[in-house]
């Protein structure tokens, strides 16, 4: 089949914005043109893909077209794709899909703009992805579910909290590095320990913040990709998977099926191992989801991941670099935009374009993005040409 | 002649506040009278009520309770009760099962007197004739209604008795408020004056489907498989293992179970459904309880305040207030306990970590 190749990526700065959804998108867009370094007229683009939750209600029906707009290709057909916060790694695998189905240029772009929402339809809109008959009747929020995972994995795994606390640290610590991320400013543990409970026995800085920006990344046929770049970059595999939305019904507990059945799909096809993969963007909306990333996407064998983390093995400069952006935790999760930004790390990583933050010498690189807890997720796996 | 078998059900919050007996917001006629009804072993026949009956509908209370049953209501007061309890009798002589239930639930009691339901079912008799008293040769009941039928001649008043001395010294003073009773009252009065007209923003779950999943949330049936053997709960109309459509069985799940995971919501995240609650108890718990090997449900933890019940404790359910919205008060199950810290449910909670 077909491969593909992402050809230009580009991204807005997280946090608070002034901008609305439309302007973001539109910002992300023109950085994701102007970076291809052949240059490209957006008018080639003959595929577009919208990945967002809609947050706050501004535009649930026909999103898609500020996508056209924002192109200058009015007529464009664009799709939008909603998965939860799994949306952008959703669209991502559309667009793989869709140049594999003889599309030339694919734009994808995800979107949230959260921060403009007042506080109680802002609780409303970050428990939608939740399981509502049963989780929402008990009280749950977003947090609430993870925190359950998280007391069970604590219960069994007594250094999981030390674990978490470095999750927290380093991603703070990767964040102050990135120029686009919402927190630039390192944690210390002690700021993590004494930050009051959310969900217990989650805190403050357990939990990604609420978060405005947009993403977005250009996907051609493998073959056509030298046509823009000399430094593509090739999706080596990509999976997807569902799992009940409601945590009480899984058969896996605490961990996530979907994150694993969608890596064992994407490594079928990839030509190396979890165990090679240099850089991983993996989704840790909360410290706990890092933890269990690591294991369902077999980066570290099952039970490994606290002591990977307490090792310092997936810091920067370990083994492992986990979110040198900053990830969820720092840079921000605004919900249709994650998953377009792991690509997008990835990208300017893999290129060697990444700055301060920069992973030397990788080549290799995974991204996992999961929506709500576990119910769907995303696994893309890359490699530079 | 042969005997008449008695069952009592009593159902009391076990709170005080300053004094007072308190029923906290989650309970109500409805919930007091379930449970009472749940430890009387009814799940069907006549109800004879005595007491405010508020709002609970004869389908309610079916629904609850897992079959048909027909409310007969005696207004307030004690003689209505004890006529109503004549006239069971003679039902249960008849071998119509037959249940009379009493439930007193204001908001708080200054005097101390209890506060809660109490209901005796009889049934399982066979034909002596019709009687006109309660003899106490007649009541060969568990040994609680034994113990308060020969405590006192007259039923409903030993068994308030009774109560009072079995349950009144386990009532435990509200830990984070008894110091400071009247701002919790307050709080509790605009919250129930308010609840029900809360705008949605996060909980809502229309009418229809809510109604749909009553068995579920309030007598926590399941549907197992004849093909896999697997049980599936919610009820999904399908197995959730082989997927089979046919040859599912409705089962009752235990209604106990063991904690597997657990966290306590801080006030201000939750829907907004949970305000009141968040607001007046600081939070609220919520467990993930293993109700059968494999099978999980997960519930809000009742009695708030103090009970953040950990990973292992073993904890009952209780059909509790979840909300109020449209105007009405949705209800589902909670767990309480935890059961492991001592014979009963009413033992002292383990102090909340933070």
């Amino acid at each position: 089949m077909e491969g593909a190749a992402i050809v230009g990526a580009g991204h807005t700065r997280f946090g608070v914005r002034p901008e609305g959804p439309r302007a973001l998108a539109q910002e992300a867009i023109r950085r994701a043109l102007a970076s291809v370094d052949r240059g490209v007229d957006g008018r080639t683009i003959d595929e577009g893909f919208l990945a967002t939750l809609g947050f706050g209600g501004w535009q649930l029906g026909n999103a898609s077209t500020v996508v056209a707009e924002a192109v200058g290709a009015t007529g464009l057909p664009v799709t939008r794709i909603e998965n939860a916060c799994a949306s952008g790694g959703f669209a991502i695998r559309a667009a793989i899909r869709a140049v594999q189905s003889g599309a030339e240029l694919v734009v994808v772009v995800g979107v949230e703009k959260m921060t403009d929402v007042d506080q109680a339809r802002r609780r409303y809109w970050l428990g939608v992805s939740g399981d509502t008959e049963w989780e929402r009747l008990s009280g749950l929020t977003f947090a609430g579910v993870y925190a359950l995972l998280a007391s069970r994995y604590i219960a069994d795994r007594p250094d999981a909290r030390e674990a978490m606390r470095r999750v927290a640290v380093k991603n703070h610590a990767n964040g102050a590095l990135n120029p686009n991320a919402h927190f630039q400013k390192a944690v210390s543990a002690s700021d993590v320990d004494r930050a009051p409970r959310v969900a217990a026995p989650l805190g403050l800085f357990d939990c990604c913040p609420v978060t405005d920006g947009a993403a977005a990344v250009l996907v051609t046929r493998a073959s056509n990709a030298r046509r823009y770049t000399d430094t593509p970059i090739y999706v080596s595999g990509v999976g997807a998977a569902t799992d009940r939305l409601a945590v009480q019904e899984r058969d896996e507990f605490p961990h996530f099926a979907a994150s694993r059945r969608a890596a064992a799909e994407a490594f079928r096809s990839a030509p190396f191992g979890p165990r090679a993969v240099q850089l991983a963007e993996l989704h840790d909306c909360f410290t706990i989801a890092e933890l269990l990333a690591l294991e369902d996407v077999g980066l570290v064998g099952p039970n490994e991941a606290v002591a990977a983390t307490n090792a310092g093995r997936t810091e920067r400069s370990g083994d492992i670099p986990v979110n040198p952006d900053g990830g969820l935790k720092a840079k921000g999760h605004p919900i249709g935009a994650t998953g377009v930004s792991q690509v997008y790390e990835v990208f300017v990583q893999l290129r060697g374009a990444a700055g301060a933050r920069q992973i030397p010498g990788a080549e290799r690189a995974l991204a996992h993005n999961v929506g709500g807890a576990g119910a769907t997720a995303t696994v893309t796996i890359f490699e530079r040409g | 002649m042969h005997a008449t078998h008695w069952r009592l059900g009593i159902a009391r919050p076990r709170w005080t506040l300053g004094g007072r007996a308190v029923v906290p917001f989650d309970e109500d006629e409805f919930t007091l009278a379930v449970r009472a009804l749940e430890r009387a072993g009814v799940r069907t026949g006549t109800i004879h009520w005595a007491g405010r009956r508020a709002e609970v509908a004869d389908d309610d209370l079916a629904a609850a309770l897992g079959g048909p049953v027909t409310i007969v209501d005696h207004g307030a007061g004690l003689p209505a009760v004890e006529s109503a309890a004549l006239g069971a009798t003679a039902d249960a002589a008849e071998g119509r099962m037959s249940a009379f239930l009493a439930v007193s639930a204001p908001r708080e009691r200054a005097d101390g007197s209890p506060a809660g339901a109490l209901a005796a079912a009889g049934g399982r008799s066979t034909p002596a004739g019709p009687r006109r008293s309660l003899d106490r040769s007649t009541i060969e009941g568990s040994d609680e209604g034994e113990g308060i039928f020969r405590a006192a001649g007259r039923w409903w008043r030993s068994a308030a008795e009774r109560e009072a001395v079995e349950f009144g010294g386990l009532a435990e003073d509200h830990p984070h408020f008894a110091a400071d009773a009247a701002p919790y009252f307050d709080r509790w009065r605009v919250a129930e004056a308010t609840a029900t007209r809360t705008v949605s923003q996060g909980a809502y779950l229309p009418k229809a489907r809510y109604q749909d999943g009553r068995l579920s949330r309030w007598r926590l049936i399941a549907d197992r498989c004849s093909r896999c053997s697997s049980t599936t709960f919610p009820q999904r109309g399908a197995c959730g293992r082989c997927g089979a459509t046919d040859g599912l069985a409705a089962v009752e799940l235990p209604r106990e179970g063991r904690v597997v995971a657990s966290t306590r919501i801080a006030p201000g995240s939750q829907p907004t459904e949970f305000d009141p609650i968040a607001t007046a108890e600081g939070g609220y718990g919520v467990v993930l309880v293993e109700l059968a090997p494999g099978v999980r449900a997960t519930l809000m933890v009742a009695d708030a305040p103090t009970t953040l019940v950990g990973i292992g404790a073993r904890v009952a359910t209780q059909l509790r207030r979840l909300y109020g919205i449209d105007g009405e008060w949705r209800y589902g199950r909670k767990a309480v306990g935890p059961l492991d810290r001592g014979p009963s449910a009413v033992s002292p909670p383990p102090a909340s970590s933070p």
